[in-house]
């Protein structure tokens, strides 16, 4: 039995998730939400993230139903992420690691994101895209680690899709790509965008900078902006798409898991799931409660490290902006 | 049964697609015969995922991009297989059908013989053609080892969907980055071998473009690492 608590705050989500044996016990979280044509910046998260933790603490263990005796390690997010937000959620975890007297699991967000994919579908060894805010990659398992096949070479897909609705200024509650994804489903001219792929990279920047310049423009001549959200998803999934499968027909696999933010896009699992079809894999995926960063994927991820004996000392629990995917050494799988 | 006339011509002028050799990310590979000869039918089907206006706009680009750097290829004596028909609108490319091992399992094999020169020298050869292609300006967009096949001696390139035309050497590092990162990827044990396939590109290059092309990669290598994560 291995029962471990994780905490998650490497951007706007703050949660704290319990997971035991795979099975998810509790899993609060709370969004910092920024007012219309506003992004979140870190300081100010940082500040949301220190005001609600206690609570959302107290009401994962009062889920759970456990007592803090139960638990066999505490995991966090060490990056990467947003330094301050990472720094204001870590502090807590050292801090009640000491308290309880448990080890410390410094878990890498992205490897948190794929290990509760896994865990929730039951995907094998899935060919993985991971679309979030800050992340835009497809990863495939090989040889002791997940590797990075393609990803964004400039901006995160969540990013582009953030700033555009600050164009529109959309509402960022629930989310921006939420109210993008609803105002697609009116969409019906389709607008021609740049649509940049090179070999199993992709490029958002120059998309983003041409809705930029054009979007008052293209309203004026009578396109909606139903019309723009939908050609922006279009054209920014079919580049996607097109190259989670050139990772596919290159490494053979047959099975395909969408994790992260974005992933909770009905459309994107739609096309995605056409792509598997079209040649005989599988998709899996999974709904709000974990595409979404939570606490449970980075207790699920801690698990897995706690049966692998992969423990971080608090002299070096300190938190990295920048810790890619591929740098995780994945001593729990074969 | 009746024979087509075609047929009945006699074997020389026999056409047929035959069995699926692999689905791609864009299209459908099958093995058969060109007026004789072996083939391998490339079409790109319909993809449903992507709404139609794209899924054309994106087959047809991407067709006369194929066909447009195998014949500039074959004109300057690289070597990639021979067009013998384009069809944009049956969406269909047939060219030859090269006969040999691609390089990714060239590569696996000699892997697992623990086969260090063979390795080294295959890499090299691949460093050399890619030069060669630079060298009439062409940006291959999908350089990976399962796109090269080692065959009579040489190394074949493959698919070429996604090239392009430039002179540019941010486009050609960024082409030698594409492969890099494939590469890192595909054969995780080899990384430290890799460097032999960029001595082979910069012997095949002048001196002058070849401090410009490592200034090029490290800068897009940069690029690549060193991206922020916020937002």
């Amino acid at each position: 039995m291995v029962c471990v608590i994780g905490f998650e705050g490497s951007a706007n989500k703050l949660g704290v998730g319990i997971v035991r044996d795979g099975e998810v016990l509790a899993n609060p979280r709370v969004t910092y939400v920024t007012p219309p044509g506003e992004g979140f910046k870190p300081g100010p998260t940082a500040k949301h993230h220190r005001e609600h933790i206690i609570e959302v603490l107290r009401k994962c263990l009062d889920e759970a139903k456990i007592s803090p005796s139960e638990i066999d390690a505490v995991s966090f997010t060490q990056g990467p992420g947003m330094g301050a937000p990472l720094v204001s959620v870590a502090v807590v975890a050292r801090t009640v690691a000491q308290l309880w007297n448990k080890p410390l699991i410094g878990v890498n967000h992205c490897v948190g994101h794929i290990e509760m994919g896994r865990l929730i579908t039951g995907a094998d060894n899935p060919t993985v895209l991971y679309v979030s805010g800050g992340n835009t990659q497809v990863i495939a398992y090989a040889a002791r680690r997940y590797r990075i096949f393609g990803e964004t070479i400039d901006i995160a897909i969540g990013n582009c899709l953030d700033r555009f609705a600050r164009v529109l200024k959309l509402s960022n509650d629930p989310s921006p790509g939420y109210n993008i994804e609803q105002m697609a489903k009116n969409g019906k001219k389709f607008v021609p965008l740049p649509y940049v792929v090179k070999g199993m990279d992709v490029s958002f920047s120059g998309l983003l900078s041409f809705l930029e310049e054009r979007t008052d423009k293209l309203l004026k001549e009578g396109y909606t902006a139903g019309d723009l959200c939908m050609s922006l998803q279009e054209t920014m999934f079919s580049m996607l798409i097109e190259t989670t499968e050139r990772a596919m027909a290159h490494t053979g696999s047959q099975e395909v898991l969408i994790v992260g933010g974005v992933g909770c896009n009905k459309r994107l699992q739609e096309m995605m799931g056409i792509m598997a079809e079209e040649r005989g894999a599988k998709l899996f995926a999974t709904d709000m409660r974990f595409c979404i960063d939570n606490g449970a994927m980075i207790a699920q991820a801690g698990c897995r490290m706690f049966e692998a004996g992969m423990f971080t000392g608090i002299e070096n629990s300190s938190i990295t902006q920048r810790f890619r995917t591929d740098e995780v050494e994945v001593k729990w799988r074969d | 049964m009746m024979k087509t006339s075609r047929e009945r011509t006699g074997e020389k002028w026999l056409t047929e697609r035959k069995s699926l050799l692999m689905q791609g990310a864009e299209a459908r590979v099958f093995e058969g015969t060109f007026c004789g000869r072996k083939a391998v039918f490339k079409e790109r089907f319909r993809k449903n995922y992507r709404i139609r206006q794209l899924d054309d706009h994106l087959t047809k680009e991407r067709m006369k991009n194929e066909a447009r750097s195998l014949s500039r290829c074959q004109m300057a004596g690289i070597p990639v297989p021979a067009i013998y028909e384009a069809d944009l609108f049956n969406r269909r490319l047939i060219t030859a059908k090269i006969e040999g091992l691609t390089v990714k399992r060239l590569l696996k094999e000699a892997e697992d013989q623990g086969d260090l020169s063979k390795i080294d020298n295959i890499l090299y050869q691949v460093g050399q053609g890619i030069a060669k292609l630079h060298g009439i300006n062409i940006i291959h967009g999908d350089l990976t080892t399962s796109n090269m096949i080692f065959s009579d001696g040489k190394i074949f390139l493959l698919d070429f969907g996604l090239s392009s035309s430039s002179d540019k050497v941010e486009e050609k590092a960024v082409d030698l980055y594409v492969l890099e990162r494939a590469f890192g990827s595909t054969h995780p044990n080899l990384n430290l071998r890799y460097p032999h396939a960029i001595e082979g590109y910069l012997h095949s290059v002048g001196k002058k473009s070849r401090s410009a092309l490592l200034k090029k990669l490290d800068e897009v290598r940069l690029r690549g690492r060193k991206r922020s994560m916020e937002g």
